[in-house]
């Protein structure tokens, strides 16, 4: 009787452990496509565009070269910023898929140049947000940014900040 | 227990409705929100250039940052798209191995698109 009870409890322990076993690979297994949510990286994202939005409306008007010295500090640290977070976007680990092959696939068989999946598109807008900058920068070091050129400066920073964030928030699943 | 197909077709139509509900609507406002801003970008360029309000020295740079923003846009589509799919994929995989479960008391680990 005793034996019996021994005998039982230590099946009972075993299947236990096989469940687990099976319940771990069950868990682990899930398709991963994309990187994952870095909710630091869309703070720091969300972050430096409001910075940069306040930037642009002081500037609003246009610059002179001559009192570029002014905002050289603040061109330096905005650009450093985003070239931090196009850093950590591009540090986490991108799975390579099936999926993005076959679209690469079927835009080469349709004439369309492959799209480069190196970097995530988030990376790439922040790293173009940043050479926006960097243009605007140095432009206005020369010569100046005219009203006109500011507002063209910014419609682009927001369509790439726009992408930025989409795309990351949506990694969010 | 036998699985019952009529109803695990329907599972697998709600988990992957649930999903591109959601998604279609973000992927369909973000389309739409994109190609204005770039339409209007393009028509500000070119209007700045006419009038003089973009210089020699910022033009070329706007004018072939048009290329390069529909190139992320399109980037940020299938990056977006990927997601989806993923999401699609994981929902109806694990309404059928739950069925299958369910059925035979097996657990099978969920195998992967890659």
């Amino acid at each position: 009787m005793r034996n019996d009870y021994k005998m039982s409890r230590k099946v009972l322990i075993w299947q236990s452990l096989i469940l687990l076993f099976f319940a771990l690979m069950l868990s682990g297994c899930a398709t991963i496509l994309a990187p994952s949510y870095d909710k630091a990286l869309v703070d720091g994202l969300t972050s430096v565009n409001t910075s940069v939005m306040e930037f642009l409306a002081f500037v609003s008007g246009g610059t002179e070269k001559d009192t570029f010295s002014e905002r050289k500090e603040k061109y330096a640290n905005l650009i450093g910023r985003l070239d931090a977070l196009e850093l950590q976007a591009n540090a986490r680990p991108a799975p390579k898929n099936m999926v993005s092959e076959k679209v690469n696939d079927f835009l080469n068989k349709r004439g369309v140049p492959i799209l480069d999946d190196t970097n995530a598109p988030s990376a790439t807008a922040v790293s173009k947000i940043s050479k926006t900058l960097v243009k605007m920068r140095d432009t206005d070091q020369k010569q100046g940014v005219t009203a006109t050129e500011v507002q063209a400066f910014k419609n682009q920073i927001c369509t790439y900040m726009d992408q930025a964030l989409t795309y990351e928030n949506f990694l969010k699943r | 227990m036998a699985i019952d197909v009529v109803q695990l077709i329907e599972d697998m139509k709600e988990a992957a409705s649930q999903v591109l509900n959601k998604d279609v609507t973000t992927l369909r406002g973000f389309s739409e929100r994109q190609v204005k801003a770039i339409a209007q970008q393009t028509a500000f360029v070119e209007a700045g250039i006419l009038n003089g309000g973009i210089t020699d020295e910022t033009r070329d740079f706007f004018l072939d940052s048009l290329e390069d923003m529909v190139l992320n846009f399109v980037r940020t589509l299938r990056g977006l798209l990927v997601v989806t799919i993923e999401k699609v994929w994981n929902a109806i995989v694990g309404v059928i191995w739950n069925a299958i479960k369910t059925a035979t008391g097996i657990v099978l680990p969920i195998p992967d698109i890659n």
